[in-house]
C-alpha cells in the first residue's frame, strides 16, 4: 500500500509515556507504559507487557477513561483512568504528544504557555500594577460616590445606626452648655443647613474628646463643649459645622464603608494566598489608601463648607481661624505651616520638617492644615471676606 | 544490578551505626509481597526515569523477590532504617509566573479564578513536595472550593453590612463567628487531608467538631485556671489534636513530643521577646538622645517646637522596621524549634521523621525574605515563599524502617470546603511551621 503523501511519523506511529502507576490501594508504585496506539485504544502495561488495569470488560480501555492533570510548569502530572488508580510521569514531552494526538488538553497547554512566557507575564504584572493604583485612585472613589448617590437616602442614613448610643456608652458625656446657649447654637445651624433641609439634620451637644465636630451618616452632627469653649466667634463654630453638614451631604460615611469594601475585596483577590504577606508590605498600602480616600472626602467637605459660607455670609477667615485654633490646642507650639513652607523654607530646621511632614500626609486622615487653610484664606483675600456682599437670602441669622 | 534508592546527591549519610551495604533494595518484609491475584512484584522507580516504553529498563529496586530467604529472618531483627531525604523541586521563577497569572485571572473574572488560582498554587507546592522520589498531589475540585468561597463570601458581606447597619448585632455576627471557629477549622482540616495525597493514597482527619469543642473547652478551663499562662501546654495539645487526628492512608500518626519540650521552647523565647522590646525602646530614647547632640542649624534647638515631633516621627521610621526585623528573631528561635519538635514527635507505623532546622539558617533567610518584600512592595513573595519551602523540606528527613507500604484504609467522611473557605477568609492560622 503506498500513500501518495508519506504520512507524518507520528500519525502512523504508537505513542508510549513512561509512567508510575498506583492503584490506590496501596502506596506500592508499578512501573508501566501508557501506550496510544496508532489504531486508536489505550494500553497500560507493565514491564512484561501485563495490563495494570483490569477494565471489567474484554478489550482495550478507552481513550475517553483518560483523563489528565492540565500541565503545571515542570512538575510531574497525573492522570487516571475512569477513576481507576493514578499514574503520574515527568515525561512531559510524550504526554502532550499523546493529549495532541487525542485533540485534547489545548486550554490547559494555552495557560501553561501564557505561565510559562517570562515577557508576557512581566507586561501582566506591571499592568496589574499600574491599573490597580489607577483603580484605586479613580475607579473606586468613583464608584463608591457613584453607589452612595443611588442608594436611597434612607441607606445612607443607615450607616452607622447605633454609633451615637455606642460612643455615649464608651467616650462621650453630656453636655454641661445652657440650654439658652444650646437653643442658640441649634438655631444659627438651621439657619445655615436651610437650603439643605432635605437632609435629616440635627444638631447635638456632647463633651469628653477634646475640642471635635463629627457628623454621622443619619444627619446627626455632634459638637463637643471644648470646641464651642476654643471658638472666639460663633461663626468659627457655624464653619466647622458647614464642614460637617457637607459630610452629612456628600454621604461620605456610607462612601467610606463602599471604599473600604471595595478595597479590601480588590485586596483580598489580589493577594489570595499571600495575604500572609500582612502587615509589612500589605497593610502599608491599604493604610495609604484609606487615607487617600479619606483626605479627598475631606476636601470635598472643606469645598462645601465655603461655599455654604459664602451663601451665608459667614467669611472664610473663620474657617481658617478656628483651624489654627484647633491645630494648636492639639500641638500647642506648633504652628500650622501655612506661610513658612514657602517664605522660611530655607532653614534646615524647616527642611528636615518638611521632609518629615512629606511622609507623614500620605497616612493622614485629613490633608495637612496648612493646605487646607490656604484655600480659605485665599478666599479671604479674594476680598469676599468682609464684605458680605452676597449677603445670602437665608442668612436671617448671622448675627455676628 | 541494584540503583542506589537512597542515593540522593546531597544527602547526609546514613546514621553511622548503619552498615553501608544497607544503601541498596530495602529488605523484604512479608507484608510488601505485592497483593492478591499473583501478579509478579513490579518494579517501582524510586526516582522519575526517563521516557522508556522498552521493557525491563525502568525496574529499580524495592524488588522483594530477589531474596527470598530474608523474610524468615527479618521476624527477629528490626529492619535496618533508611534516610529518605525530602526536597522541594520548585522555583521562584516559575512559580512567580504561575502566581501572576493566577492573580491577573483572578482579577479579571472578579475572584471566580481565585478557586482555581488556590488549586494551583497548592498543587505546585505539593507536587515539588518530593520524598522517595514522589511528590504530593493537591487534589480539591476548584468548583467544590468555589461553592465554599461563595458562601462565606457571603457570609462576611452579611456581617460587614450589620457593621454599618448596627453595630450591635454585628457584634452578635462576631461572637457567632468565634464560636463556630472550631467547628470551621475541623472541617477545614478534613477537607485539606482528604484532598492532600501521596503515591495515590490519601490522607484524613478524622476528628469531628464534637472532638474540636471538647477540646477548646478544655483550653478555655485551662486558660482561666492558668490565667492564660498555659499557652504553651495549649499548644502542645493543640498540635497533638491535630498530628493524632490525621491518619495517612489506614496508618494513624502518633506523637510523641512531650508537653515539657514544647514548654521549655517558651521558657527560652519569653526573654528574646523582652530584649526585643527593651532594645527597640533603647534604640528610640538614643536617637532622641543623638538628635539632641545635633547643631541648633539642623535641629532649630529646643526653642523649635516641630524638633520634638520631628524627632518622635524620624525614630519611629527607623526603629520600627528594625523592631520588625527584631521580631523575628525569637520567631525563627520558635518556628525553627517547634518544627523540629513536631516533625522529630512524629511516628508513621514503624517509620519516623527527623527535622533538623536551625535557629541561625532560619533566621537569616527571615531577615533576607523581610528585606526582599520590603524593597519589592510585595513582588518577591513567590522568592520567598519558594525559599522557605526549600529550606524546610532539606532539612526534613523520612527515616524509613521496611518499606514504605501503606494501604489505603477506610475513606473520609464527606468533607466539605465550607470550613476551608472560612479559614482563608477569616485568615485564621492553620500553619503549623510546616
Amino acid at each position: 500500500m503506498t500513500a501518495p503523501t508519506t504520512p507524518a511519523p507520528a500519525e502512523s506511529d504508537a505513542v508510549h509515556v513512561a509512567v508510575t502507576w498506583f492503584d490506590g490501594q496501596t502506596s506500592a508504585g508499578v512501573a508501566g507504559t501508557l501506550t496510544l496506539w496508532a489504531e486508536g485504544h489505550l494500553t497500560l502495561r507493565d514491564a512484561l507487557g501485563r495490563d495494570l488495569v483490569a477494565t471489567g470488560e474484554p478489550g482495550p480501555l478507552h481513550p475517553d477513561d483518560l483523563v489528565v492533570a492540565p500541565p503545571l510548569g515542570a512538575s510531574a502530572r497525573a492522570f487516571h483512568l475512569g477513576g481507576r488508580g493514578r499514574g503520574e510521569t515527568q515525561d512531559l514531552a510524550a504526554l502532550q504528544a499523546l493529549e495532541e494526538r487525542l485533540g485534547r488538553g489545548m486550554r490547559g497547554r494555552l495557560l501553561a504557555r501564557v505561565e510559562s512566557a517570562w515577557p508576557l507575564v512581566v507586561v501582566l504584572a506591571l499592568t496589574l500594577i499600574l491599573s490597580t493604583v489607577a483603580v484605586m485612585r479613580w475607579g473606586v472613589p468613583w464608584a463608591a460616590e457613584q453607589a452612595a448617590m443611588a442608594l436611597p437616602a434612607s441607606a445612607a442614613t443607615q450607616v452607622g445606626h447605633g454609633t451615637l448610643k455606642l460612643l455615649d456608652t464608651t467616650v462621650l458625656s453630656p453636655s454641661k452648655l445652657s440650654a439658652a446657649r444650646k437653643a442658640e447654637l441649634r438655631d444659627r445651624f438651621r439657619g445655615l443647613s436651610q437650603p439643605y433641609d432635605h437632609l435629616p439634620l440635627s444638631l447635638h451637644f456632647r463633651r469628653g474628646v477634646g475640642p471635635n465636630a463629627f457628623a454621622l451618616p443619619d444627619g446627626t452632627v455632634l459638637l463637643t463643649d471644648e470646641l464651642e469653649r476654643l471658638a472666639s466667634d460663633d461663626d468659627q463654630i457655624l464653619a466647622v459645622l458647614a464642614h460637617e453638614i457637607g459630610h452629612v451631604h456628600h454621604r461620605h460615611g456610607l462612601r467610606m464603608a463602599l471604599e473600604t469594601a471595595a478595597m479590601s475585596v480588590l485586596f483580598a483577590v489580589m493577594l489570595g494566598d499571600a495575604s500572609e504577606i500582612g502587615n509589612v508590605t500589605a497593610g502599608m498600602p491599604a493604610a495609604i489608601a484609606q487615607a487617600q480616600f479619606s483626605q479627598a472626602h475631606e476636601t470635598q467637605a472643606d469645598d462645601f463648607a465655603l461655599d455654604v459660607m459664602m451663601h451665608a455670609g459667614i467669611a472664610p477667615r473663620h474657617f481658617a481661624v478656628i483651624m489654627r485654633r484647633l491645630q494648636e490646642s492639639v500641638a500647642p507650639e506648633a504652628q500650622p505651616d501655612t506661610r513658612d513652607s514657602d517664605a522660611a523654607g530655607a532653614s534646615p530646621s524647616a527642611r528636615r520638617h518638611r521632609a518629615v511632614k512629606r511622609v507623614q500626609r500620605y497616612l493622614a486622615s485629613h490633608p495637612p492644615t496648612g493646605e487646607r487653610l490656604r484655600r480659605f484664606e485665599r478666599h479671604a483675600a479674594s476680598g469676599a471676606d468682609d464684605a458680605r456682599a452676597p449677603q445670602a437670602p437665608s442668612g436671617q441669622g448671622a448675627a455676628p | 544490578m541494584s540503583a542506589p534508592i537512597d542515593d540522593v546527591p546531597g544527602t547526609p549519610p546514613a546514621e553511622p551505626t548503619t552498615p553501608p551495604d544497607v544503601i541498596g533494595p530495602p529488605p523484604a518484609e512479608p507484608a510488601f509481597v505485592p497483593k492478591a491475584e499473583g501478579v509478579p512484584p513490579a518494579p517501582q522507580p524510586a526516582e522519575p526515569q526517563p521516557a522508556e516504553p522498552q521493557p525491563a529498563a525502568s525496574g529499580v529496586a524495592l524488588d522483594p523477590t530477589g531474596e527470598p530467604a530474608r523474610p524468615l529472618l527479618a521476624e527477629a531483627e528490626a529492619p535496618p532504617t533508611r534516610d529518605l531525604p525530602f526536597s522541594f523541586t520548585g522555583t521562584a521563577g516559575e512559580y512567580f509566573r504561575i502566581w501572576i497569572v493566577n492573580v491577573v485571572l483572578s482579577v479579571l473574572t472578579l475572584g471566580i479564578y481565585s478557586a482555581w488560582a488556590k488549586k494551583r498554587t497548592r498543587q505546585y507546592f505539593y507536587r515539588h513536595s518530593v520524598v522517595d522520589g514522589t511528590g504530593f498531589e493537591y487534589l480539591a475540585d476548584p468548583l467544590q472550593i468555589l461553592k465554599g468561597r461563595v458562601i462565606v463570601a457571603v457570609l462576611f458581606a452579611a456581617l460587614f453590612g450589620l457593621q454599618a447597619v448596627d453595630p450591635a448585632l454585628y457584634l452578635g455576627g462576631l461572637v457567632l463567628f468565634v464560636i463556630a471557629t472550631p467547628a470551621m477549622l475541623v472541617s477545614a482540616m478534613r477537607f485539606n487531608a482528604k484532598n492532600s495525597a501521596w503515591r495515590n493514597i490519601r490522607f484524613h482527619f478524622d476528628a469531628d467538631s464534637s472532638d474540636a469543642y471538647k477540646l477548646y473547652l478544655n483550653i478555655f478551663g485551662l486558660y482561666i485556671v492558668t490565667c492564660g499562662l498555659a499557652v504553651p501546654y495549649v499548644q502542645w495539645m493543640w498540635f497533638g489534636f491535630v498530628i493524632k487526628n490525621h491518619r495517612f492512608g489506614e496508618q494513624s500518626l502518633e506523637w510523641l513530643t512531650r508537653a515539657t519540650d514544647v514548654i521549655t521552647l517558651y521558657i527560652y523565647m519569653v526573654p528574646m521577646f523582652i530584649v526585643v522590646y527593651v532594645l527597640f525602646i533603647g534604640g528610640m530614647i538614643a536617637i532622641g538622645s543623638a538628635a539632641a547632640l545635633l547643631p541648633d542649624t539642623v535641629t532649630g534647638g529646643v526653642d523649635d517646637p516641630k524638633a520634638v515631633e520631628d524627632i518622635i516621627s524620624v525614630a519611629s521610621i527607623v526603629m520600627l522596621p528594625l523592631f520588625y526585623a527584631g521580631l523575628a528573631v525569637p520567631g525563627a528561635f520558635f518556628k525553627a524549634r517547634m518544627a523540629n519538635l513536631m516533625f522529630n514527635g512524629i511516628r508513621v507505623g514503624s517509620h519516623t521523621f527527623r527535622s533538623e532546622q536551625t535557629f541561625g539558617e532560619l533566621l537569616k533567610i527571615y531577615l533576607v525574605n523581610l528585606v526582599a518584600l520590603v524593597f519589592t512592595l510585595g513582588l518577591a513573595w513567590p522568592w520567598v515563599k519558594v525559599r522557605l519551602a526549600a529550606y524546610r523540606l532539606s532539612r526534613l528527613t523520612l527515616v524509613a524502617q521496611g518499606p514504605l507500604l501503606v494501604n489505603a484504609g477506610a475513606p473520609s467522611a464527606d468533607a466539605s470546603a465550607l470550613g476551608d473557605a472560612a479559614v482563608d477568609f477569616g485568615e485564621l492560622d492553620l500553619d503549623l511551621g510546616f
